[in-house]
């Protein structure tokens, strides 16, 4: 009884620390911390990044399926936390943007994402491409 | 008031280990500069070392570039302003932070003022070449160590004017006629005829970009020069470095000044033998193993063109061979895409180490030839210092990339514009001054420049991007 007493005694305190655990990106401002602490996520799953982040993306594009060590901007995402719509409105002002590029994968099968991107990027997108290891990652623009 | 710029300030020049380092390094490149068998060309060389002032060397810096400045003994004659009251220096330019070499050649320093001394003020140099204020008025011409005319600059009242180079202008649905042996015959509408002869035109371009071109003289394949006033820019059919492609390689003038003369000579190697059968086994190899595959042009001392073995890269990677007198080389993407970040800043690397290296070919899988080449090489050396390359992290096999603002633009013209991969490119080529341009050869087998231009709508609120191409 007292083990299992424990036991849910050390969860409910995993479930509390686990709330707890504050985000490096908590506003779309805070982006710049992600390359500031570009070396936690260097070498490390897409994922590692994607959990720092709260603000809702709203755009990505990418070529998450690139096998060419050859292409320009090698294999990439880069997401923005505005539509679309405003990401070609604002050519003067362009919007904050991350850009995440990845080890090459010669063999991959990875699905690509529709041409011209996508509006919204969920747990399925993250499930899919979130094991994909980062080797770059830099912040432009501003919101 | 007469203003009498200041001597060679020897005694205040820096004279360091440093220095007497870069003189060692002068004088191994010159020795490197010799040819077997090319006793004209070697003893010019000869010459011209023996009148280097190492005494009075000094170095200028500006804008990540060094420049080693050696003036030349006023009793070395130059067929460049033959007769005129001009001093001579040779240049050396390394990169300032890497001491990568960049390019070598030698500075005409003529003072507009007939009361103004020849001699040059420190930092004038690298002013120049940047196209900065100088405190005097002046003309400057840039000519190759084998006294070929490259390109010259006007200053007056202190600011720079503009830039002259020499350049053909091409006629639609022409080409020259380089194995005909009549000598000039009618040229068409002032423009240069079809039989083998060629006008050329001084092209001047301002400070505001705008251009004049106004005609310099003919040259034909026989040897000569026609219709000038001023035959120190004549070819004499000596010791030339330059050359490439088709152009006699006597022409004095910088082959990759302009897109219109590199898209005259991608063409024109193009249709050789010599790159046709290189092209047929690069296709061949690729086919087997779909892995990339590279081939190097070069000349030999006569000036007939040679050819490398063929490399076996990797399905990703390639490296072209060296070889001795390279002026171009070939390698295939074993996929559609256009020349990479990596194939520039490679190219760019390549041109400013050799002067005589203009084009780099790049072939498809089953689809378009490309082709860069250079058209400003002061343009792709200010580009290679001031957009440095993003070296592929460690353990990675991509090639070099752009720096983050112009990735981000191209994939940002890819993606959410639905700009295609070369116009992505044409364009960045152009915005950022890389002193390159982009060429693709037509249905016609004619390699024409790539252009594409941003603009926007009617009412301001969106941008687009539109092909305008060369026809």
């Amino acid at each position: 009884m007292k083990q299992l007493f424990n036991i849910f005694f050390a969860a409910f305190l995993l479930a509390i620390t686990s709330c707890n655990t504050q985000r490096l990106v908590l506003k779309v401002n805070d982006v710049k911390k992600l390359v500031a602490n570009k070396d936690n996520f260097i070498g490390k799953p897409l994922k590692n990044v994607l959990s720092q982040i709260k603000p809702k993306i709203k755009y990505v594009y990418g070529n998450p399926e690139n096998t060419w060590a050859g292409a320009t901007g090698w294999t990439f995402f880069t997401f923005y936390f505005v539509d679309k719509e405003d990401v070609l409105k604002r050519f003067n002002n362009k919007p904050t943007s991350i850009t995440v590029q990845f080890q090459l994968e010669p063999t991959n099968n990875r699905r690509p994402l529709p041409k011209g991107g996508i509006k919204e990027w969920t747990k399925k997108e993250t499930k899919e491409y979130g094991d994909m290891i980062i080797i770059r990652i830099f912040v432009l623009g501003e919101n | 008031m007469i203003v009498f710029v200041s001597c060679k300030k020897t005694a205040d020049r820096e004279k360091s280990e440093y220095l007497s380092q870069d003189q060692i390094k002068i004088q191994n490149w010159f020795a490197s500069q010799k040819t077997n068998n090319a006793v004209k060309r070697n003893l010019w060389i000869d010459s011209l070392t023996q009148n280097l002032l190492y005494d009075q060397m000094w170095t200028e810096k500006k804008k990540g570039v060094q420049y080693t400045i050696v003036p030349i003994n006023d009793n070395f004659k130059f067929k460049n302003n033959k007769g005129q009251r001009v001093s001579n220096y040779f240049v050396r330019a390394i990169n300032a932070n890497s001491k990568k070499y960049i390019y070598s050649l030698i500075v005409q320093y003529k003072p507009t003022n007939q009361q103004n001394s020849t001699d040059i003020t420190e930092g004038t140099i690298a002013s120049i070449f940047n196209n900065e204020p100088i405190d005097t008025d002046c003309n400057v011409r840039y000519i190759t160590i084998f006294d070929n005319f490259l390109y010259s600059k006007i200053y007056k009242n202190n600011e720079y004017v503009s830039t002259s180079n020499l350049n053909i202008r091409i006629n639609n649905n022409q080409k020259i006629n380089e194995n005909s042996n009549n000598i000039k015959s009618n040229s068409t509408n002032g423009e240069y005829s079809t039989k083998g002869c060629i006008d050329w035109y001084w092209v001047t371009t301002y400070s505001d970009y705008s251009q004049t071109w106004e005609f310099a003289f003919t040259t034909c394949p026989g040897g000569g020069c026609y219709d000038t006033q001023d035959y120190s820019i004549c070819p004499d059919g000596e010791g030339v470095v330059g050359g490439g492609g088709s152009t006699p390689q006597s022409i004095p003038t910088d082959p990759r000044a302009d897109a219109q003369m590199g898209s005259t000579h991608a063409t024109n190697l193009s249709q050789k033998s010599n790159f046709t059968s290189a092209k047929t086994n690069i296709i061949a190899a690729a086919a087997f193993d779909k892995k990339e595959h590279g081939v190097t042009f070069g000349r030999d001392a006569s000036g007939n063109i040679t050819v490398s073995n063929i490399t076996n890269g990797s399905e990703n990677w390639g490296t072209v061979p060296n070889l001795t007198g390279a002026f171009a080389d070939l390698h295939n993407h074993p996929n559609l895409g256009p020349p990479s970040s990596g194939d520039l800043y490679g190219f760019i690397d390549k041109s400013v180490k050799n002067s005589s290296f203009e084009t780099r070919y790049i072939l498809t899988n089953n689809g378009p030839v490309y082709a860069l080449t250079v058209t400003n090489i002061e343009q792709a050396i200010n580009f290679n210092s001031t957009h440095p390359r993003v070296p592929p992290p460690a353990g990675t096999n991509f090639e070099p990339n752009f720096p983050d603002e112009i990735l981000n633009e191209i994939n940002e013209m890819r993606q959410s514009y639905g700009v295609t991969d070369e116009m992505a490119m044409a364009f960045v080529m152009e915005k950022y001054k890389m002193g390159v341009a982009l060429l693709k050869q037509d249905s016609n087998g004619d390699f024409k420049r790539l252009n594409t231009i941003e603009n926007t709508t009617i009412d301001g609120t969106r941008k687009f991007y539109k092909s305008n191409n060369c026809q």
